[in-house]
């Protein structure tokens, strides 16, 4: 154990000489499943909610000393830690799992970066000053001005596979147009997307994952062009800061308001609002399509009756969500549920565990899109630091869904295809998800004008009347004589 | 009274329900509340019973008279609210009328659990009362009826008074529910109810008074209108607060309460956690005064 990368952390305690097992920061012995756990491994990166059973199950907090973390796996736990922000800082929610390297730091300070704590990882009251003056462009009206083009890029994209019967759906769609949306989401010039897209490689190996030096290096140097561009970017918006767009919204705001949007945020904000928006949106998709598509008959009741998209889309959002676990740090001793934490622990929570917790959501391992608790997920967290992008992620996630259940109700899964991860603790998601249909059957060949009747849904959380099940009356009996069944 | 069984109209299998589980039957525009009853086991089939009540809304009339075998209705859940703690080793099991049918339920699972518990069941007549003959068949040691016609009465008070059953579950109409509340006034955690009937209101704007919600965590002020309900305000803003009856009997719309005066106005909270004021329902409760605080 001496030489895992981990074991450096602060908090690893010694071994008990009498038990030979390791002894958690609060003075606990660790059971033999805490010491295997292990995020990196593939039972979690396959399967998180049944990776963490046992643990939901016999020890709902357990110090991980591979990982010198608390993890967290039950609902009431998870959401109560979300929900106190002030006992469990956000401030570690981008740390870098891995240490950067020194030539990683090196590369990064050649482009002066200088990425500050943003929103997600921000403490109050700092943090609630900045959520509240940047809101305005997550309301649902202002949302709404979204929505036309996320249906022609989502009409776009699918006109360029429709008649090739095959596709990685990730390569070819779901991982580009989530991006498009973040650049349009925070307003950059048209003309400056394609520099910012080149730039904006993936970030989830190098925060959540073991990069190797060179995969940490080829990041820094991303980042670091992204980090200058962005700089030019924001002075050009900041020329002209009408009209719609997050940034250009927050650079108004900055007018009314210097000491609560600074410079330095502004700056990065826009990193951070690509981050935000891109890889959770592509993976939850990726995710929702796997799924569906592996559950032929919940797909088809979809195809039959599109008014259960909203909440078949939150039902995927609970069931294999795209960020699987988060972090907090303990800014005091505290406890959660029986357990003492220290001041200054690590937690993970794992919300893809809480997501599956019976002692919150019934029957919590059948996919059920008739679900009317299903929002209740913790997918996009809790509390004052609850996604503020939820709404426009429901939004793109329903209109794809719509646009595949209307155009290709046939697609289905190329079988025996392997899914890859990236190995990582936190943002989950199939690396290609490949797909199939015989283009000969496409509903628009014999009816072109299933390309009009695109259905909309009222933007936010599902309404009630989204998860009604249809059944039958089997036996309708009057005043039975006997009650015998 | 009718017993409705339920199934998919496709073959697929139903969701798996535990005793005091509840599915929501939606009829035009609400849906009421039933008790699932039946066998938990079978896959492939819900029941429910439905008594005809002539104050009722329209969901006993609408299945009662427009439903008929072969009928493709619509369902919500299932959901439990009334969730049987498996942990204690006494239970007293308390039911009034059409109330028997998670009553049963609980029977069923105690008795194969092999713990300790009593059924005590009233009602009209045994004429009108449902399962008896089921209840004398699987339960008949642990039994005990309580016909109205036949001038037995529930002696509540000492039932209670003299059990020593760790918890207490029932189900029935509010004067039941009421008298058990006030009975067990001593140890409230031990009693466990589920309401069926609703004074459903419709807001009445003249009559109701607009005032600001502020949200703690989210450090955000909704302000609620005199025709509009804090669950309304609240998903205006973008709150996700799931809901269901939307006419407090389900408390699946429950906040938890901060501080403030709350105009409840629901039939969940029981009494002492009213006093508590430490929760509410959106869908229908209010404020008193110009400001409440709710934690989320
Ligand atoms: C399915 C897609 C998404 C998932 C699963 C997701 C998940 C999350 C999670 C877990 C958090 C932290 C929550 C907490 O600490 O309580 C968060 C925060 C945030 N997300 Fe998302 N997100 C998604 C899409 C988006 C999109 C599309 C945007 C923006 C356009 C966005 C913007 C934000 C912002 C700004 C925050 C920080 C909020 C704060 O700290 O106050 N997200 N998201």
């Amino acid at each position: 154990m001496a030489d895992h990368p981990f074991s450096g952390s602060s908090h690893l305690a010694g071994h008990c000489p009498m038990s030979g097992l390791a002894v958690a920061p609060n003075g606990c012995p660790v059971s033999p499943k805490a010491a295997d756990f292990d995020p990196f491994e593939s039972a979690y990166q396959l399967d998180p909610p049944e990776a963490l059973r046992w643990s939901r199950d016999q020890e709902p907090v357990f110090y991980s000393p591979k990982l010198g973390y608390w993890v967290v796996s039950r609902y009431a736990d998870v959401k109560e830690i979300f929900r106190n922000n002030q006992i469990f800082s956000p401030a570690i929610a981008l740390e870098k799992i891995t240490p950067v390297s020194q030539k990683a730091q090196d590369t990064l300070k050649r482009y002066d970066y200088a990425m500050n704590r943003t929103l997600v990882n921000e403490d109050e009251p700092a943090h609630m000053e900045r959520r509240r003056a940047l809101m305005e462009s997550f309301t649902l009206d202002e949302l709404k001005h979204h929505e036309p083009m996320l249906q022609s890029l989502t009409q776009e994209y699918l006109d360029r596979i429709i008649d090739n019967g095959e596709a990685d759906l990730v390569d070819e769609m779901l991982w580009e147009i989530p991006l498009t949306v973040a650049l349009n989401f925070l307003g950059i010039p048209e003309e400056d997307m394609d520099t910012l897209r080149k730039y904006s490689i993936a970030h989830t190996v190098n925060t959540w994952g073991r990069p190797s030096t060179e995969e940490q290096v080829a990041v820094a140097e991303a980042v670091g062009n992204f980090w200058q561009y962005a700089g030019k970017v924001l002075e050009k918006m900041r020329q002209d800061p009408s009209g719609h767009g997050w940034m250009k919204y927050a650079i108004r705001k900055q007018k009314e308001l210097p000491e609560v949007v600074t410079d330095s945020y502004l700056h990065s904000m826009m990193m951070a609002g690509i981050v935000a928006a891109h890889e959770t949106t592509a993976h939850a998709s990726a995710n929702m399509f796997r799924l569906l598509l592996e559950n032929r008959e919940v797909w088809e009741d979809i195809c039959d009756n599109p008014t259960l998209i909203p909440n078949a889309v939150e039902e995927c959002l609970r069931y294999s969500g795209s960020v699987a676990a988060w972090r907090r740090i303990a800014t005091t001793d505290t406890r959660i549920g029986d357990t003492e934490i220290p001041e200054g622990s690590k937690l993970l929570i794992i919300s893809a565990s809480a997501n599956h917790d019976d002692r919150h959501f019934e029957n919590p391992d059948d996919l059920d899109i008739y679900r009317d608790n299903t929002t209740d997920h913790l997918t996009f967290g809790y509390g004052a630091h609850q996604c503020m992008g939820k709404n426009l992620a429901r939004m793109e996630m329903r209109i794809f869904l719509e646009a595949f259940t209307r155009r290709l109700p046939q697609l289905e899964l190329v079988p025996n295809q392997t899914f890859t991860f990236v190995p990582n603790t936190s943002f989950r998601g199939p690396e290609h998800l490949w797909v199939r249909w015989d283009q000969g059957q496409n509903p628009e060949r014999r009816d072109p004008g299933i390309l009009e009747r695109i259905r909309t849904f009222t933007i936010g959380a599902p309404a009630p009347h989204d998860s009604a099940r249809p059944v039958r009356v089997a036996m309708w009996q009057s005043r039975p004589k006997v009650w015998s069944a | 009274m009718v017993r409705l069984v339920l199934e998919d109209p496709r073959g697929r299998k139903l969701p798996r329900w535990t005793p005091g589980a509840h599915i929501d039957v939606v009829a035009g525009d609400f849906a009421r509340k039933y008790s699932l009853c039946g066998d938990p086991e079978d896959p492939d089939r819900l029941q429910v019973s439905v008594l005809r009540e002539a104050a009722g809304r329209g969901g006993s009339t609408f299945l009662h008279e427009t439903v008929k075998a072969g009928s493709l209705i619509h369902i919500r859940g299932l959901k439990n609210h009334f969730r049987l703690d498996e942990t204690a080793e006494s239970y007293l099991l308390i039911a009034g009328g059409i109330g028997i049918t998670p009553i049963i339920a609980m029977a069923d699972r105690l008795k194969h659990l092999g713990k300790d518990y009593t059924v005590h069941y009233c009602g009209r007549a045994r004429g009108t009362m449902a399962f008896i003959s089921r209840l004398e068949r699987d339960h008949s040691d642990r039994l005990h009826l309580y016909p109205a016609s036949e001038k037995k009465r529930l002696p509540l008070s000492t039932l209670v008074g003299k059990s020593n059953a760790e918890q207490i579950y029932a189900c029935g109409p509010e004067r039941l529910l009421d008298a058990l509340e006030e009975a067990t006034s001593d140890n409230p955690e031990k009693l466990h109810i589920e309401h069926f009937t609703a004074t459903g209101a419709v807001l009445d704007p003249a009559k109701e008074i607009g005032f600001d919600v502020v949200l703690t965590d989210s450090e955000l002020t909704v302000h609620v209108a005199p025709d509009q309900t804090v669950l309304q305000a609240l998903r205006a803003v973008g709150a996700d607060i799931p809901s269901d009856c939307e006419e407090g009997i389900c408390g699946t719309c429950e906040v938890p309460v901060a501080a403030g005066d709350i105009d409840h106005r629901d039939k969940v909270l029981t009494a002492s956690e009213r006093v508590e004021n430490c929760r509410m329902m959106t869908c229908c409760s209010r404020a008193r005064g110009e400001k409440i605080f709710l934690a989320i």
